[in-house]
């Protein structure tokens, strides 16, 4: 492979676990819980494009973009009696509710796989000199960068972003000085159910099979990710989600490919070794830790 | 309007098992400063915080303006018009100076006037003024003081809680920041002070109240700040 199709790929996996990671990463900022479950709405999004199959496509995407994000609602619903819980409860009763989820996709769907038929065309790669390049690597790329960008907007420029990372930063503070809790709180569920169904969108036209651990494969990198880069904090999150996207591509093709099955074995020794070196997180500053409080 | 803004009646706080402030009554008129002395573990900044709705009461009552506010949230009580300056300042070290003003403002319960709380905090605090774009962490301990009591004075409260506002200052800063305390007073905003310097509250307040482990043990007039015996009881609570 080239390396300029090496940097291509590497980048667009990159970009979708950036924003898995980033999903992540809202509602722990304001909640400080890390939801195991969260794959399960990208899962959610996957069947609904199977149980939507025949519609335009227009009205698949727009039903994926409803339901993700009402599940992610209901989530917030579930978690709500849970907010004064320890960060142990809380992470037992996420993990809790992605195995119920999964054991019911098992009992609805059954452990096959439906096919999910979207937008399968786009999966043809052009080519340019020996670049082979499929139009979903460049979707993948392109909606990670603009809805990267539109993060960076809300929670930089906007009112409600000031809020967002406010409540992030210091929730007890942020109350005090007049946010709305409850309100900022829906919101980073809000937000972590449309990035949830915009990666269900890629991840159907590229893994064409819904099954019902469809989002948790995808969950335990991105969520590997989060804590590579610095769990307390969106950037660093966001990055880290990235950094493993990236490592994983660039990694599968440097390994002899009779040594491919260790590719997992080899991503989690370095994960191992950062946390190791950077207990923080690889992309946190020096105020990360006084931050998390 | 109630001649009563702020009262706490027979008010009490636990920690799990452990009282910490046991039937503390006081109130604040409009426009008054009451102060709040007594040594570490008396139950000062509980108190405070229990008033925001941080910690819930064990029993009593809080009113503002007549109204129970002990089962509200704080920024439903923040919108009413008390603004809590946290022991410790609090302020959001990664944001902007402006930033951390901007927050300040989301307790205000209209927007109405909010230009005019801003000019008047910047002219109080002018080194806040000069450095809008600057990291609030980046600022000196007094500055992130001064950035904090103005964050709390941009919502627009008729009531500010002070939580040990001089805590680690330079005495020169110290003075500065009883000034702009006195400004503030004179603006008609009533003050609840929390403070280890005993002396510059009963000095400053219009009464005093001490604490011990919870209770309040006595209440001192400005007057009494040459009478050394109740000065020394302020002291050790």
């Amino acid at each position: 492979m080239s390396f300029v199709q090496l940097l291509i790929d590497a980048t667009a996996l990159g970009a979708l676990l950036a924003l898995v990671a980033m999903g992540i990463a809202l509602v722990f900022g304001v909640m400080r819980l890390v939801n195991f479950a969260y794959g399960e709405l990208i899962t959610v999004g996957a069947y609904t494009l199977v149980l939507t199959k025949g519609w335009p496509i227009v009205l698949r995407v727009l039903a994926a973009f409803v339901v993700v994000i009402a599940s992610s609602l209901l989530m917030e619903v579930i978690f709500r009696p849970l907010r004064r819980a320890t960060a142990a409860t809380m992470l037992v009763a996420t993990f809790a509710l992605s195995f119920l989820l999964q054991n019911m996709f098992l009992f609805i769907f059954g452990p096959q796989g439906e096919t999910i038929e979207f937008l399968a065309p786009l999966n043809r790669a052009i080519e340019i000199g020996d670049l082979r390049i499929r139009w979903i690597t460049i979707i993948a790329i392109a909606l990670g960068a603009v809805l990267l960008g539109f993060m960076s907007w809300l929670l930089g420029k906007t009112s409600v972003g000031l809020q967002m990372r406010a409540a992030a930063a210091d929730f007890t503070t942020a109350r005090i000085l007049g946010v709305r809790a409850g309100r900022v709180i829906m919101l980073a569920f809000v937000l972590s159910g449309f990035l949830a169904a915009a990666v269900t969108l890629v991840l159907a036209v590229q893994r064409p099979l819904a099954t019902p651990n469809y989002g948790f494969v995808v969950l335990v990198p991105a969520l590997v990710g989060v804590v590579v880069g610095g769990l307390g904090k969106l950037v660093p999150a966001t990055l880290g989600g990235f950094a493993i996207g990236f490592a994983t591509v660039v990694l599968g093709d440097l390994l002899p490919s009779g040594s491919r099955v260790f590719l997992n074995s080899v991503l989690f020794a370095i994960v191992i070794i950062v946390l190791l070196v950077r207990p923080d997180g690889l992309f946190t500053g020096r105020t990360g830790v006084a931050e998390r409080v | 309007m109630s001649r009563v803004l702020l009262e706490l009646d027979h008010v009490s706080v636990s920690y799990g098992s452990v009282p910490a402030v046991r039937d503390l009554s006081l109130e604040v008129a409009p426009g008054e400063v009451v102060g709040l002395v007594g040594s570490n573990g008396a139950g000062k900044s509980t108190t405070l915080a229990a008033i925001m709705g941080v910690h819930r009461l064990a029993a009593g009552d809080i009113k503002f303006e007549g109204i129970s506010i002990a089962k509200e949230q704080p920024d439903a009580i923040a919108r009413r018009g008390v603004a809590l300056v946290p022991e410790g300042r609090h302020i959001y070290p990664d944001f902007t100076v402006e930033d951390n003003l901007r927050l300040g403002l989301l307790g205000r319960s209209t927007r109405e006037g909010a230009d005019r709380d801003l000019e008047w905090v910047r002219r109080l605090f002018p080194a806040i003024a000069d450095s809008s774009k600057r990291m609030a962490g980046l600022l000196s301990g007094g500055q992130q003081q001064q950035l904090a009591i103005a964050r709390a004075l941009v919502s627009d409260p008729r009531v500010l809680l002070l939580d040990e506002p001089s805590l680690g200052l330079a005495p020169s800063v110290v003075d500065t920041l009883f000034d702009a305390l006195a400004e503030i007073r004179d603006k008609g905003v009533a003050i609840l002070l929390v403070e280890q310097r005993a002396q510059l509250t009963v000095a400053f307040a219009d009464r005093t109240h001490v604490l011990r482990n919870g209770d309040l043990v006595l209440t001192l007039g400005p007057e009494d700040v040459v009478d050394t015996d109740r000065m020394t009881q302020a002291y050790f609570g």
